[in-house]
């Protein structure tokens, strides 16, 4: 699983999940953000409404989390071509 | 020796041909799929996810990105600017998106009873879901805010709506709905082959993601489980929107308090479902009736559907899982 760091729109980093022995720490915007093997959230954030880090855990592909306040967004995706499905409704 | 250099050569042209096919097969399936152009990105306060096909990879997504920012510009009550800002303030707005609008969702109310109505945007204003001031609001300023709540006094008159005193409009509910409509109606002046556009959890299919025209595969959310989705639908083109309990909540006193309010009593709603999944041929209204059906329940959401030949899939809260009309669903097995 990769999961995508964007900012304002543009991707600034992909982390290769299944790659982690150990979760890794990111912290932007005010957005600290863990990306463990099979998982990711926010462990912290300096939005008022706090729902990035309420989300919780993402762990499917297609799943995102958001801080809108700080437009930070990570999203996972699948590492082959062959994605089981093209989007998830919520 | 001669009878060996025969055999060679047989092999040598035996293994010419598996090549030539090996690679036949491999520009084939590349062929067949098309160029994508992926991008997620932040509109309307909430997650946009778009994946853009056609033979070279479309570079559309900006203008995608540009004409739900406009939208917002239109319909949103925090944009002070809004034309739904402007009638919340005086009473009146003249706009015919707000106006379509408006007299889109007057009939659903009704088959509601109610309960889902436009003008709940005073009583939205006191929960204030994922705002600072969120929390339950006092009895006696629920109670006034309540008053305010009455979709029957708003009059849509061509582009023209007006609102009795004091009712403040929150198009809340069918925003993210009625901007997939907007990427559609932008996608149709394109050449573009197909697009799975999820715009905070609602989703436009456009076209086809392959040349064999195999059905987009749109996977619901679990409501309780992170670890699992709920299944999968398959649908060749159309809208498809989620309403559950498990998007926006806060919890206040050990009780817990989600977003999809029941204009009638200005509570979350009381209904035994915890998911449902509308399957429409139009944007806004799939995102209304997911409102309303979640609001009605598993039962009464049934006519409605019907009426406007929409399917759904349901979860209760107690787990069970079923869907109504020509919806074409696998449950996830795990």
């Amino acid at each position: 699983m990769i999961a995508e760091l964007i900012v304002d729109g543009e991707t600034v980093e992909e982390v290769a999940l299944s790659a982690l022995s150990e979760p890794v720490v990111r912290e932007v915007r005010g957005c600290k953000i863990i990306f463990a093997r099979s998982s990711v959230h926010f462990a912290q954030a300096d939005c008022p409404d706090q729902l990035c880090v309420k989300t919780g855990e993402i762990r499917l592909p297609g799943e995102s989390i958001a801080c809108v306040p700080n437009r930070v967004v990570v999203t996972l995706r699948q590492t082959g071509a062959n994605d089981p499905y093209d989007v998830v409704a919520y | 020796m001669e009878r060996r250099k025969k055999i060679v050569s047989a092999l040598v042209i035996l293994l010419a041909i598996a090549a030539a096919v090996a690679i036949g097969v491999l520009a084939q399936r590349r062929s067949a799929d098309y160029e994508a152009e992926s991008y997620n990105g932040i509109a309307m306060g909430t997650i946009v996810s778009m994946k853009l096909y056609d033979e070279t990879a479309p570079a559309l997504s900006k203008q995608v990105m540009a004409q739900i920012d406009a939208l917002e510009q239109t319909i949103s009550w925090r944009v002070e600017s809004s034309p739904v800002a402007a009638l919340n303030r005086s009473g009146a707005c003249s706009n015919e998106t707000v106006s379509s609008v408006v007299a889109q969702c007057a009939p659903i109310s009704d088959a509601a009873n109610g309960a889902f109505d436009l003008t709940i945007g005073k009583v939205s204003e006191l929960w204030d879901f994922g705002g600072e001031k969120q929390g339950v609001p006092e009895p006696d300023a629920l109670r006034d805010a309540l008053r305010s709540v009455d979709y029957k006094a708003l009059t849509a008159d061509g582009a023209s709506v007006t609102a009795k005193s004091g009712q403040h409009l929150d198009l809340g509910a069918v925003g993210k709905g009625l901007a997939c409509d907007r990427i559609r109606a932008l996608l149709s002046l394109t050449d573009i082959k197909g697009a799975v556009v999820s715009v905070g959890g609602s989703i436009l299919c456009f076209g086809s993601r392959n040349k064999a025209g195999e059905p987009w595969r749109v996977a619901i959310r679990h409501p309780r489980r992170e670890d699992a989705l709920l299944g999968t639908i398959r649908l060749k083109e159309g809208f498809v929107s989620t309403s559950g309990d498990y998007e926006k909540f806060f919890e206040q006193d050990g009780k817990r308090y989600f977003h999809i309010l029941d204009a009638r009593t200005g509570y979350p709603a009381r209904t035994e479902l915890c998911s449902v999944t509308v399957v429409c041929d139009n944007g806004l209204l799939s995102d209304a009736l997911s409102t309303a059906c979640f609001l009605l329940g598993r039962e009464e959401s049934e006519p409605l559907l019907e009426r406007y030949n929409a399917s759904a899939v349901f979860m209760t809260k107690e787990g069970e899982i079923s869907t109504f009309g020509n919806v074409d669903f696998t449950a996830n097995e795990s």
